[in-house]
């Protein structure tokens, strides 16, 4: 039995010495990606799909667009907490802010086949979701992505949460069962108010204030149809936190009387190109009279 | 719980630390502890089967002991028939209910009677045909008074549900297993090396080939019109390797697994697509299932001793069996017709054991008579495995005729580059080591120690590097 447990040992030390040397090589190389530099960016949009469609950055002086579809607050602090610090530039962060954000199917997002593996592989370097407290983490996935992407061979692409402004002409509106059902509801149950997301809502706020960068919330605009079928529990808890934020003196953009008609929105809950173009000088107009 | 899964990684070693260090004296503990482990494997998938296995070895075990106790004909016939009844019931059940309902009313439309029953929704208990066959196999050798029935529950509910191979095979014999139950197991330092190196194969043909072929074979079955005649060619191809890969790494796993416990179970596959004809390619592929069918089915029928249209009868019999072991589908049971369409000629012409060795023995390179056999062997087999992973009939018969149309002379789709050179690594080092037990097989040879190292080191890489969503095994299904 000795000499095999000798073997095996001899030969598992080996084995994770190079995947540790290889680990320490990714994680330096991780940390100098010239893809953090954001240069002279000063307006920083951040946010899921609906900031990613909805706000131009060409409208915003030195303004860069970073938002990722289906980005949950708990990344965009993550994205924040290791950008921020590099780039002094960056003085104003516009986050987007809907009823989705605070739905508990954030949380999901961890756990649930379907999305797991990319949260991860977008998260791996800037934040560990097994730390983040009352949310359920599929573990096996996450140590599978952190073996696959830092421990097995030098990689120079490690940033894989950088977003882009991106849009298109097409318009079909027909989804809202599909937009309703995915935002505020999980495996056919009401998701419920999601605590932890509400939490990191805050830790954003906080962190922007304590790096002296102004933080702004943008609401971006959905189709009537949309906002009347939210579930009653989502309405009256987004009521709420907009008053508590209002109250915390977070400048809080809306479209205001901006009418758009439908050929405006790509689907029920995103503006296209053509909404976008209304929509990002209106916010960059108010921005600007902050 | 897969054998590809960290849940398995994390159990194997405290398994094999708590058997050979904390239970290495006591026997009877080992062999309680295994049965708690196996039980706890099985479990992970779901614990509500388990009360199949522990119905089926009970019934068994005390089938067993009614056989030991009497040497009346009739009582020894009716204990039997008991064994038969559940294990066979249990299968027919679970596995083939909804099929034979389905064919019932379809028969019935075909009179012009119209029914529409609600089909059972059942659950098909993984493993269940193995372990069947396997319990099976010991009554009906002690029935034959080939084997003792054995007195130990213990040693005989862990017989049952050995880990390794509980839900996909080897099939073992009660006479080669459960004896190795009853002796104490001392650990073989040249036996746990060579079950390691067993287990890394096993992982890499099924992580490496068998799960990325399923993805591009995944694509294109369901889609077949969409794509040319030569795309539709290089899937079943790939499905082939999927199969092999798949299954004999599973049985690699799980032998390599065994023998890190001090247990030898039964070679399942050896190199079977270096086979020359087809009665070689079956004493190479699931040899557990075809030896069982042998001595089970087809001797008990008659074997090939009586006349031509017995014989005939039997190998139709045998086949047909084994196709629809597979699966309640028409597309295994015409899998196994066309197998034995392959196999009659060479039987009736007693060349079905003209290939006994293995091919080009001792030598590098097979003669090109013998390439030829090689590729036509393979071509044959290819054609049966389009029924093999086809949804239905229709589907298979279309696919072949697309294969065989004239865009099968037009660019296929390509395949990624890391598996086509992962491809290459299998076929290249499964024919080198073809006379051996396995893969990484090195026997005590200090040869190539140097060597040996590193190309684990990368067979490791590559596990990780390529290995792409979790799949489950396909013969789980099974």
């Amino acid at each position: 039995m000795k000499p095999f447990l000798i073997k095996l040992v001899l030969f598992a030390s080996l084995l994770l010495t190079y995947m540790g040397f290889l680990y320490s090589y990714n994680l330096s190389v991780s940390k100098s990606d010239p893809k953090i530099d954001l240069g002279d960016c000063e307006t920083l949009i951040v946010g899921d799909s609906y900031l990613m469609r909805a706000l131009d950055p060409e409208f915003f002086e030195h303004g860069r667009n970073i938002c990722q579809g289906a980005e949950p607050y708990a990344l965009t602090y993550w994205k924040l907490q290791t950008l921020l610090p590099k780039n002094p530039h960056v003085s104003t962060v516009l986050l987007g802010l809907a009823h989705h954000n605070i739905s508990a199917y954030n949380d999901e997002k961890f756990i649930d086949p379907q999305w797991a593996e990319e949260m991860f592989k977008r998260s791996y370097t800037i934040g560990n979701p097994l730390t983040v407290e009352t949310i359920a983490v599929d573990w096996r996935t996450y140590v599978d992505t952190v073996v696959r992407q830092m421990c097995l061979q030098p990689k120079e692409d490690h940033v894989h949460y950088m977003g882009k402004y991106s849009n298109s002409r097409q318009s079909d509106t027909s989804d809202l069962k599909r937009a309703i059902e995915g935002h505020f509801f999980y495996r056919g149950k009401n998701a419920g108010i999601s605590a932890v997301m509400r939490r990191y809502l805050f830790k954003i706020i906080e962190l922007c204030r304590a790096r002296k960068v102004k933080i702004v919330l943008v609401v971006s605009p959905v189709r009537r149809r949309y906002l009347n079928a939210i579930p009653e529990n989502f309405l009256k808890e987004f009521k709420g936190l907009r008053g508590e934020l209002s109250q915390m003196g977070v400048p809080i953009l809306a479209a205001g009387g901006l009418r758009l008609n439908s050929k405006e929105f790509l689907n029920i809950d995103h503006l296209n190109i053509f909404g976008a173009k209304k929509f990002s000088p209106i916010i960059a107009r108010k921005l600007g009279k902050l | 719980m897969l054998f590809n899964s960290i849940d398995f990684a994390i159990f194997l070693p405290i398994v094999f630390a708590l058997y050979w260090f904390v239970f290495p004296k006591n026997l009877k503990v080992q062999n309680a502890f295994l049965l708690l482990v196996s039980y706890i494997f099985y479990g992970w998938w779901d614990w509500h089967f388990l009360w199949l296995i522990a119905l089926s070895s009970m019934v068994d075990f005390g089938v067993g002991l009614g056989l030991a106790g009497t040497e009346n004909k009739r009582h020894r016939r009716l204990l039997l028939f008991l064994s038969l009844t559940v294990n066979l019931g249990l299968l027919a059940y679970f596995k083939y209910c909804n099929f034979f309902l389905d064919n019932f009313v379809e028969a019935f439309r075909f009179f012009g009677f119209s029914m529409s029953p609600r089909n059972l929704e059942i659950v098909l208990p993984v493993g269940i045909s193995f372990y069947t066959f396997q319990t099976l196999s010991y009554s009906i050798d002690v029935y034959r008074q080939k084997i003792k029935a054995t007195k130990d529950v213990l040693s005989f509910f862990a017989f049952v549900s050995f880990f390794p191979q509980l839900v996909a095979g080897p099939i073992e014999r009660a006479s080669a297993l459960l004896p190795q139950f009853h002796r104490p197991r001392v650990f073989d330092h040249h036996k746990a090396v060579d079950g390691m190196r067993q287990i890394l194969w096993g992982l890499f043909k099924k992580i490496v080939i068998a799960d990325n072929c399923a993805t591009f074979v995944d694509e294109i079955f369901p889609h077949y019109a969409d794509h040319t005649g030569s795309t539709l060619l290089l899937a079943v191809f790939l499905f082939s390797l999927q199969i092999y890969g798949d299954f004999s790494g599973y049985s690699d796993i799980a032998i390599g697994t065994a023998r890190l416990f001090g247990f030898d179970l039964m070679k399942n596959f050896s190199f079977p697509y270096f086979s020359r004809d087809i009665a070689e390619f079956w004493r190479r592929w699931h040899i557990s299932l075809s030896t069982w069918f042998r001595d089970y089915v087809y001797i008990p029928l008659g074997g090939s001793r009586g006349s031509t249209t017995k014989t005939i009868r039997n190998i139709f019999i045998i086949f047909i069996v084994s196709g629809f072991w597979h699966g309640a589908n028409w597309t295994f049971v015409v899998w196994g017709t066309l197998h034995a369409l392959y196999f009659l000629p060479l039987m009736l012409r007693s060349k079905n054991r003209k290939n006994l060795n293995v091919v080009a023995e001792g030598k590098i390179f097979p003669r090109p008579k013998e390439l030829a056999q090689i590729v036509t062997t393979f071509a044959l087999t290819l054609i049966a495995w389009v029924f093999f992973r086809a949804d239905n009939l229709g589907h298979a018969f279309s696919y072949l005729g697309q294969i065989f149309s004239a865009s099968l002379f037009e660019t296929s789709k390509t395949i990624e580059q890391s598996l086509t050179i992962s491809i290459v690594v299998l076929i290249v080092i499964e024919w080198c080591q073809r006379l051996r037990e396995h893969g990484l097989h090195w026997g005590h040879e200090s040869r190539y120690r140097l060597l040996r190292w590193p190309a684990y080191f990368a067979l490791i890489m590559a596990i990780f590097l390529c290995g792409g969503s979790q799949h489950e095994f396909v013969y789980f299904q099974f």
